[in-house]
C-alpha cells in the first residue's frame, strides 16, 4: 500500500517546467529516499505533496487524501522537516514545544522526554541562539514526539556536521524500524541516506529516472572490470547496456545496469578472446549510481 | 484557540523588522524636522504631524497587511505553521487580533498627533471607516486562501491607503466629495487594467492566483459606489431652512434681462445681505424653463461650468467630459462681491442663454430650477497686520507669521479644525480706489474651500501699499469664513417676458421682490 501517490504530476513556474509527469508511489512503512541534484524538483514535489502549492497537472494523494485538501486533521499525523523551514526564532525551545504539544492529540510526553535527553537541547534558549544542528534537532523532536504516520524530510542534513548527522540518522533509523513509520526523505547528498533507505527514487530535471527498492537498484548496477590481453582492442559497436566505458592499462572498465548471470555470460560471449582472466562486477554505491544516472539519462527506467 | 497568543506573537514577529525600520525612519524624520524647524522659520510641528498622520500611519497599516500576507505566501512563507495542524480559524483570529490591535494603536497615535497639531475634531471619521474597510478586506481574503495575500501584497501597499483616503473624502463631503473620487476611480481602473494584463501574461497557477488580486480594486469600487449611494453622505439641508432664510435673512432676486443679441441674462442678486453671522444661500441654476403662448415648453439646461477663473482647472474639464459636475459649483452664479458702506454684502451672478427660435417674438413665462448651496458665514474679526497676531473661531485659526513690507505680502498660517468645507476671505481697506472706498474682498483659500482636517497651510495675501505706508499700526485685515452646510433644490417663481416689445437694456423682468423673494425652495427629493 502507498502512503503517498503521485499521478502524472506536473508543475510549471512562469512557463518553466519544474516537474514533468511525475508518477511515483511511496510505500507505506518504508524509508524512501528521494534523490537528485540541486534544482531537480525535489522540494517542489514535496511542497505539492504537502499542499503548500498546487500542481499544474495531475493529482497527489497523501494517506488517502488529495494533497490540496489536506487540513488540520491530516497534519496531526504528518511530520514535515525542511532545511528552509522558518521556525519562530523568538520562541525558546520550551515555548516552542509548549506551542506544538496541544496541536497533536497523539503527542507522547515520554517520547518527548526521551528525545530531549538524547538531543541535549538547552530548553531556556531562544531558537535564534541555537546552532543549525540544534535547530534541526528541535524541529525533528517536535515532529517525532507526536508519533506521526508519515515523516517528510526535505534536505534535513545539509550543512550539518557528521556527528549531528549520524545522531539524527540513528534516531530516524531506530524509529522507522521499531515504529514502522513511513519516511520520505529528499537529499542531494546521498551518502548519509544509503544506510537509511529501503526504497530509492531518483529525479533529474523534473523527470523521474528511477523508482525502486534499494536492494534492487544496488543489485542491477555494477562497475565491470575486464582484464584484456596484451595489445587487445575493444571492438566497435559493443553492447548498449555498457556505459561510461574507459580503458586504463590492460583493464577495460564500464558500468552495467542489468547485472546478473545472464549479463555476465553475454559479456563473455561478446568480448570473446580478448579477455585475459576473470571478469568482475563490483558493487556500486548509491552515490555512484546517482552520478551514472545523471550523466547517462538514457538509463532511465 | 489555545495557541492564539503564540500565533499573535508569531504574526508580530513577521513584521518586526519592518516595524524597526519604520520606527527608525520616523525617528530620523523627527530629527530632520527639528533641524528644519531651527533653520527655517514658518515651519511648524503641526505641518509635520499632519504629513505623518496622513501618509505614514496609513502606510504602516498597509505594510502590516502586506507582511501578514507575505508570512503565509507559498513562495516565502513559513511552512512551519502551514504544515502544523493549526486551525485556519485560529490562524486568522490571530491575524485579525494583530490588525485590530495595530489599528487601535494607530488610531491612538493619530489622535495624539492630531491633538498636538490642533485638530480635536473629526478623527473618527477617518479612522472608523479605514479600520472597518481594512478589516472587511481582511475577512474577505481570509474566507478564501492564504495565498491571496502573496498576490495582493503589492496592491495593498501601494493602493489601499490611497483608496481609503479617497473614501474618506467622499465620506466627509458626501456627494460633493465624489468630484474628486472619479480621479481615483480612473486610477483604480487603470491599475485593474494593468493587473488584468499581467494576469493574462502569467501562466497556469500564477494566473489563478493573480486573479484574486482583482478583489481589492473591485472591492474598492463596490465600497465607493456604496458610499455614493448612502444618503448620510449627501448633507442635504431641508427646504424649510432655505425658505426660512429667504423669508427672514435676505431676499435674493432672480432676474431675466434681455440682451441686444437675442440672448437673455439670468441674474441672481442678493442685495444688502448681512455681513456678519448670516446664513447665505448661493443659487446655481441648472435649468431654465420657457413656456410660450401656445403652451409650448422648452427646458434649457445651463452648461455646468464654473466660470470663476481660478476654478476652471484641468480637473474640471476632465470631469465635465465625463459628465460629472465640477468640484465647486457654488461659484457658478457668484461673480461680483462688493463691500458696501453700510457693512453689507451685495452678491450677484449672471448667466446668458439663448431663446430658442420657435419661441422668439412671443410672450414667455420664464422660470428656473437649480440647487441652492447653503453656507454659514461668520466674521472672524479684525486681524492687525503684525507678526504673531492670531485670530480663532471654532473652525479656523489664522495667524500672521510674516509681513514682508517690501513686497507688501502677508503670510498667514491657517488651520482648519474640522472636516467642513470652509472658505476664508479677507477685506482690506483700500484707500486708493475711489470706486471701492471700503476695500475689496480677497479669497484667501485658493480653491475656495479648505480640505478640512488635512489642511494646515501657509497662505499669502497681498496688502495694499498705501495701507501700510499710511498707518502701519492700524493696518488690519477683516477675516471671515464661510462653512458649507449642504444643498437644497430650488425653483424660481415664473416671470413674464414680453418678447414682442423692443429690447431695452433696462427692461428688467423683476419678480415680486421685495414683497416676497422670487426664489422658493422645493422639497428635497
Amino acid at each position: 500500500m502507498s502512503a503517498v501517490s503521485f499521478k502524472k504530476v506536473s508543475k510549471f513556474f512562469m512557463g518553466k517546467c519544474a516537474l514533468s509527469q511525475l508518477t511515483m508511489e511511496v510505500p507505506e512503512g518504508k524509508v524512501t529516499a528521494f534523490l537528485g541534484p540541486n534544482g531537480a524538483g525535489k522540494t517542489t514535489a514535496i511542497k505539492l505533496m504537502l499542499g503548500l502549492d498546487s500542481p499544474t497537472e495531475g493529482e497527489i494523494t497523501v494517506r488517502g487524501t488529495s494533497s490540496e485538501q489536506l487540513g488540520a486533521g491530516d497534519f496531526e499525523s504528518i511530520a514535515y522537516v525542511s532545511e528552509n523551514q522558518k521556525l519562530p526564532l523568538w520562541m525558546t525551545v520550551q515555548r516552542y514545544l509548549d506551542f506544538c504539544r496541544p496541536l497533536y492529540p497523539s503527542w507522547d510526553d515520554e517520547l518527548e522526554a526521551r528525545l530531549l535527553e538524547q538531543y541535549q537541547l538547552p530548553m531556556k534558549s531562544k531558537l535564534k541562539h541555537l546552532s543549525r544542528g540544534q535547530l534541526m534537532k528541535v524541529s525533528l523532536l517536535s515532529n517525532l514526539a507526536f508519533r506521526p504516520k508519515l515523516i517528510v524530510l526535505d534536505e534535513p542534513f545539509s550543512g550539518l556536521d557528521p556527528l549531528v548527522r549520524d545522531e539524527l540518522i540513528g534516531g530516524l533509523l531506530e524509529f522507522s524500524e521499531s515504529e514502522g513509520w513511513t519516511v520520505f526523505i529528499s537529499s542531494h547528498d546521498i551518502e548519509e541516506i544509503e544506510r537509511l533507505a529501503d526504497h530509492v527514487a531518483i529525479i533529474k530535471d523534473g523527470i523521474l529516472q528511477s523508482n525502486e527498492s534499494t536492494d534492487s537498484l544496488l543489485a542491477r548496477f555494477r562497475r565491470v572490470l575486464v582484464p584484456l590481453k596484451e595489445g587487445a582492442e575493444v571492438p566497435a559497436g559493443i553492447s548498449k547496456e555498457w556505459f561510461g566505458i574507459e580503458k586504463a592499462g590492460r583493464f577495460l572498465t564500464f558500468m552495467h545496469d542489468r547485472w546478473g548471470e545472464g549479463a555476465l555470460r553475454k559479456l563473455q560471449e561478446e568480448l570473446g578472446e580478448i579477455v585475459d582472466g576473470e571478469v568482475r562486477g563490483e558493487v556500486l554505491s548509491l552515490r555512484d549510481i546517482l552520478v551514472a544516472l545523471s550523466k547517462n539519462p538514457q538509463l532511465k527506467r | 484557540m489555545k495557541n492564539l497568543r503564540l500565533i499573535v506573537l508569531r504574526e508580530l514577529d513577521h513584521f518586526r523588522g519592518w516595524f524597526y525600520l519604520l520606527l527608525g525612519l520616523a525617528g530620523f524624520t523627527v530629527l530632520l524636522h527639528v533641524l528644519v524647524l531651527t533653520i527655517l522659520p514658518g515651519m511648524y510641528l503641526a505641518e509635520f504631524l499632519v504629513v505623518m498622520k496622513s501618509y505614514v500611519v496609513p502606510g504602516v497599516f498597509g505594510i502590516l497587511c502586506a507582511m501578514m500576507g507575505y508570512a503565509d505566501s507559498p513562495e516565502h512563507g513559513s511552512h512551519e505553521f502551514k504544515t502544523r495542524p493549526v486551525r485556519l480559524k485560529t490562524l486568522y483570529l490571530g491575524k485579525v487580533t494583530v490588525i485590530a490591535g495595530t489599528a487601535v494603536a494607530l488610531v491612538l497615535v493619530q489622535a495624539l498627533m492630531s491633538w498636538f497639531a490642533g485638530f480635536p475634531l473629526g478623527l473618527w471619521k477617518l479612522w472608523v471607516p479605514l479600520f472597518l474597510v481594512g478589516l472587511g478586506f481582511f475577512f474577505l481574503a481570509a474566507l478564501l486562501r492564504p495565498t491571496i495575500f502573496s498576490a495582493l501584497q503589492l496592491v495593498v501597499v501601494i493602493r489601499l491607503p490611497w483608496a481609503l483616503g479617497d473614501l474618506w473624502h467622499v465620506f466627509l463631503r458626501g456627494r460633493d466629495g465624489l468630484a474628486i473620487y472619479p480621479m481615483s476611480f480612473l486610477a483604480l481602473s487603470f491599475v485593474s487594467a494593468v493587473y488584468l494584463f499581467g494576469v493574462f501574461l502569467a501562466k497556469n497557477s500564477l494566473r489563478k492566483r493573480y486573479l484574486w488580486g482583482l478583489f481589492i480594486p473591485l472591492a474598492a469600487l463596490v465600497v465607493g459606489a456604496g458610499v455614493w449611494l448612502l444618503p448620510v453622505g449627501q448633507r442635504v439641508v431641508s427646504a424649510d431652512l432655505i425658505e426660512g432664510s429667504l423669508e427672514e435673512r435676505f431676499r435674493p432676486e432672480l432676474r431675466f434681462e434681455p440682451l441686444s443679441n437675442g440672448m437673455i441674462r439670468l441674474e441672481v442678486i442678493e442685495p444688502k445681505s448681512d455681513q456678519g453671522a448670516i446664513h447665505r444661500l448661493r443659487f446655481e441654476s441648472r435649468v431654465v424653463e420657457l413656456v410660450g403662448e401656445g403652451g409650448t415648453m422648452r427646458r434649457i439646461p445651463i452648461f455646468q461650468r464654473s466660470y470663476s477663473s481660478f476654478d476652471s482647472s484641468e480637473e474640471d474639464e476632465l470631469l465635465m467630459a465625463l459628465g460629472l459636475v465640477p468640484r465647486y459649483t457654488e461659484e457658478q452664479l457668484d461673480r461680483i462681491v462688493t463691500y458696501t458702506p453700510n457693512s453689507r454684502l451685495v452678491v450677484s451672478g449672471s448667466r446668458n442663454f439663448e431663446i430658442p427660435a420657435e419661441l422668439r417674438g412671443q410672450s414667455l413665462e420664464i422660470r428656473s430650477e437649480g440647487v441652492a448651496s447653503y453656507w454659514e458665514t461668520e466674521s472672524l474679526g479684525v486681524l492687525p497686520i503684525r507678526v504673531g497676531k492670531k485670530i480663532n473661531n471654532k473652525n479656523l485659526s489664522v495667524e500672521i507669521v510674516d509681513v514682508d513690507d517690501g513686497k507688501y505680502l502677508i503670510s498667514l498660517r491657517v488651520h482648519a479644525r474640522n472636516g467642513a468645507r470652509i472658505r476664508l476671505g479677507a477685506f482690506q481697506k483700500n484707500l486708493e480706489n475711489p470706486s471701492l472706498p471700503y476695500g475689496e474682498i480677497k479669497w484667501l483659500t485658493n480653491h475656495g474651500v479648505i480640505d478640512g482636517m488635512s489642511t494646515v497651510d501657509i497662505m499669502k495675501v497681498d496688502i495694499h501699499k498705501s495701507q501700510i505706508e499710511e498707518s502701519p499700526e492700524v493696518a488690519v485685515l477683516h477675516l471671515f469664513s464661510m462653512t458649507y452646510r449642504g444643498v437644497a433644490p430650488f425653483r424660481s417663481k415664473s416671470v413674464l417676458f414680453d418678447g414682442k416689445k423692443s429690447l431695452e437694456k433696462r427692461q428688467l423682468m423683476k419678480a415680486d421682490y421685495p414683497i416676497r423673494p422670487s426664489i422658493s425652495a422645493t422639497e428635497s427629493e
